[in-house]
């Protein structure tokens, strides 16, 4: 009975509402929306966000989003879209599943239907969706914690929140959408502005079950700590001989462990509070290496309205470099759909705002390499975010200590650099090896790789000059590798060259007779030779 | 009864050219010999005909391309008629502009005959070998590979020849065909097959003043065959590449040949004058060009 007891105590404290994160205001539970966007009045030119060249240090971030009005037109536009055609072996580009936790959408709105609701590569903008609370409670019954089964007609994505609805059109929309390669699948995690993390869980695990690539959280969840949060309970459930779904947490934990097994990238908000993301989660005590959605799980922080600078309302990175190399930054101001209008559009800021942009660009990795795993892409991003926009990476004052690099410190990898992450690592070179490595194996590959000196310069005989037009139009689409194994197509064209021998030219060989012009005498030897 | 006969020529720079040293005892002979770009072994069929200022790549056609290389020689009559010779050389030098380090070792035989006194006929067999180009002896630039090639030449030589007084007089014709094969396990350019041919005609005269060479000749040069190519296409999620191999054939885009005479005649023991006239169509060397020709007068004197 006193397991019992202590477990049930347990289950009560893993089941805390999540709030949203990236409506701009602070407090546990601010009103829906109501900070976070400004709506659109009138049709105007799209916004053009104007960056600032000079980054200005700031060591202590000041709250205030300062959402801007942003009048759009009917159907504007993100600067940047981006949409890949053809994918790794120059086939049509499929979509790339992206579920969106959140409150539900207006399927009807013109960015989910646009373009006869199809992304940029033909692929449905939304695949479908679920109220996850009616299907989670429709999943476990019996599970304490959860209400009534409900009938299929509560199964409504739709939601009256704008909050789901500026997100989802950020990812995916026909216009405004960052990814032309993304297909949205909708989890409805709540009609309000908090949601329960069994709730939250649950569409992880539903998500990854439908085969999402990656989920989108922009609501306030630590997965990682909340992930070791659960296992230890289960752990310690284990240890008692407790198996099988008995609580929430049992479920909580099943479905995390399905998001793992499935390899499911998780992309979730910072947060809009100015916290120091290490401490507010205490994730010196929860984030390692070895926990299992580590490798799995991006944290985004929200840039102002030039880029360069992070959001003053943007929670940060901290002081835990285990969060700093899976923290990232992307633009908090984001223009998306409002949901009151199938036409209306609208100014969205918040880290809720600048999670699904570095959603969308997980979902264009993967769309053009599909081998890629999530957690591959996920990396992919990081190690190219940029640098370079701001002055941080030369101050090492920050932290607790005093001495950490405020870069890390503020931004984590950095500003989102989304061509960067789709150029090539390292040296592209053309391969003759059966096969090409994982994206974690580029060293081994190295030395299988042809040398590009090799590949790349080939030389044929000049007097064999029509070969070098058959071998360069053999040659159109040969396929070069980065040192992870991403395809690129090489133009080997210019470096397939005719060469001629300089010393069978006439003047050589007459210089030659100038040369030993005197010591040719009249007669030569042989052996056992008539002459 | 024994012989030692020697032969040193020297470039403009004072460094041997050539060097030929031979020992010859009973039906035995042996030779130790370097050579130079451009500079032929004395006792070759179709030997490059210096004295008259003719050269071609006759004797030893593989050598075009090296700066320099060492080897030796034995020849062995079997009996009044019957005579073979196996020689070997290693030579080093650049695959002019391949970029790579390139070395040439040659293994030939031959077996001759010399009927009567003015007829000699012999067979022959090259085998080669190039450690990092393909087919840069040929002398109009090569094919960079990944790896070498093997080259194996087999032809037939005839050599009439005639003494009367100091003069002599000779007629010779050397064809050689065959084959070059290399396959590349780390190339684009995964094998190449090529067919290969040289032919030389010509006629010369001297005596102790005066040698006049008259020389037509092919010079070795790709006849046919193909390459294969092995083109990374794409890869599949799993990491397998996919390749494409398509085949080329090497059609023999240009056959350079080549028209060459030259004569010297000795004004005393300390100077000389001399020249050379050659016409060659499709000159390798000269892409776009369809003829070449040169001129060469030259008077040496010795002081």
């Amino acid at each position: 009975m006193k397991k019992r007891n202590f477990s049930v105590a347990r289950v009560a404290l893993l089941i805390a509402t999540t709030t949203l994160a990236g409506c701009g205001g602070g407090g546990s539970s601010p009103p829906p929306d109501a900070v976070s966007y400004v709506p659109t009045p009138t049709p105007a030119p799209a916004p053009t966000p104007a960056p600032t060249p000079a980054p200005t240090p700031a060591p202590t971030p000041a709250p205030t989003p300062g959402p801007t009005l942003t009048p759009s037109p009917g159907a504007p536009t993100n600067s940047a879209r981006v949409t890949a055609t053809l994918d790794y072996n120059g086939a049509a580009a499929q979509s790339v599943g992206v579920a969106v936790l959140d409150s539900g959408i207006n399927t009807s709105h013109q960015e989910f239907t646009g373009n006869g609701g199809k992304n940029g590569v033909g692929g449905p903008i939304v695949s479908g969706g679920i109220d996850t609370t009616a299907a989670m409670n429709n999943a476990y019954p019996t599970i304490t914690g959860t209400t009534t089964p409900q009938d299929s007609t509560h199964y409504s994505y739709v939601g009256p929140s704008t909050h789901g609805n500026f997100v989802a059109s950020i990812v995916a929309g026909a216009n405004i959408g960052y990814s032309g390669n993304a297909s949205l699948y909708i989890e409805k995690i709540t009609d309000t502005s908090t949601a329960s993390s069994a709730t939250v869980a649950y569409g992880f695990g539903d998500a990854a079950t439908k085969g999402m690539s990656f989920a989108n959280l922009s609501y306030g969840l630590d997965p990682i700590s909340y992930y070791k949060l659960l296992a230890d309970q289960v752990a310690a459930e284990q240890a008692a001989g407790q198996t099988g779904i008995n609580n929430l947490t049992d479920m909580q934990y099943a479905q995390f462990q399905n998001v793992i097994n499935k390899g499911m990238g998780l992309i979730v908000a910072a947060g809009n509070t100015t916290l120091n993301f290490s401490t507010s989660n205490n994730t010196t005590s929860t984030w390692s290496t070895s926990n299992p959605l580590y490798g799995q799980t991006l944290i985004v922080g929200a840039l102002d309205s030039t880029h360069n600078n992070l959001a003053s309302y943007s929670n940060f990175a901290g002081d835990d470099p285990n969060v700093q190399k899976r923290f990232i930054t992307a633009p908090g101001t984001n223009t998306g759909a409002d949901p009151t209008s199938n036409t209306a559009y609208g100014s969205f800021s918040g880290t809720s705002s600048a999670a699904p942009v570095v959603t969308a660009a997980a979902a264009t990795l993967k769309s053009y390499w599909s081998f890629m795993t999530p957690t591959q892409v996920d990396q992919r991003l990081l190690d190219t975010a940029d640098k370079n926009f701001n002055a941080m990476w030369s101050i090492h004052t920050c932290g607790a200590s005093g001495s950490l690099n405020c870069g890390n410190y503020y931004f984590g990898q950095g500003r989102l650099d989304l061509p960067a992450a789709l150029a090539p690592a390292g040296v592209v070179v053309t391969t003759t090896a059966a096969s090409v490595p994982a994206a974690s194996t580029g060293g081994a590959y190295a030395n299988r790789q042809t040398a590009p000196a090799q590949a790349a310069r080939l030389v044929i005989p000049a007097a064999l000059a029509p070969i070098q037009q058959q071998v360069r139009a053999e040659s159109v689409g040969i396929q070069g590798f980065d040192t992870i194994g991403r395809n690129y197509t090489l133009n080997i064209a210019p470096a397939i060259s005719t060469a001629t021998d300089p010393t069978q030219t006439l003047g050589y060989e007459m210089q030659g007779f100038i040369d030993g012009f005197m010591n040719k005498g009249q007669s030569s030897f042989t052996a056992f030779e008539n002459h | 009864m024994f012989a030692v006969d020697q032969i040193i020529d020297y470039n403009s720079y004072g460094r041997p050219a050539m060097a030929y040293v031979q020992y010859s005892a009973n039906n035995t002979a042996f030779s130790a010999f370097h050579f130079t770009r451009g500079q032929s072994l004395p006792d070759a069929v179709g030997a490059d005909l210096p004295v008259a200022l003719v050269t071609f790549n006759g004797a030893n056609p593989l050598a075009g391309m090296v700066y320099q290389a060492d080897g030796v020689a034995a020849t062995q009559k079997i009996n009044d008629i019957v005579f073979t010779k196996t020689q070997i050389w290693s030579g080093t030098g650049s695959a002019v502009a391949l970029g790579s380090y390139d070395r040439v070792d040659q293994y030939a035989f031959a077996l001759g005959a010399n009927i009567g006194e003015h007829v000699q006929i012999r067979g022959e067999e090259i085998r080669a070998r190039e450690s990092s180009g393909f087919l840069g002896a040929i002398g109009s630039g090569g094919f960079s590979t990944a790896d070498g090639a093997a080259i194996r030449l087999h032809g037939v030589s005839l050599r009439l020849s005639l003494n009367a007084a100091t003069n002599r007089f000779e007629a010779f014709a050397t064809y050689r065909r065959g084959a070059a094969q290399s396959n590349f396990a780390d190339s684009i350019l995964s094998r190449i097959n090529a067919n290969l041919s040289q032919s030389t005609v010509g006629v010369s005269w001297r005596n102790h003043v005066n040698a006049v060479a008259l020389a037509y000749s092919q010079p070795l040069h790709v006849t046919g065959g193909d390459l294969g190519m092995k083109l990374a296409i794409g890869r599949t999620d799993n990491g397998a590449v996919m390749y494409n191999t398509p085949t080329v054939v090497l059609n023999p885009g240009i056959r350079q040949v080549n028209w060459e005479l030259g004569m010297t005649h000795r004004l005393n023991q300390n100077a000389k004058i001399g020249m050379n006239l050659i016409y060659v169509k499709n000159p390798a060397n000269s892409p776009g060009l369809n003829h070449d020709a040169g001129l060469l007068l030259i008077y040496g004197a010795r002081i």
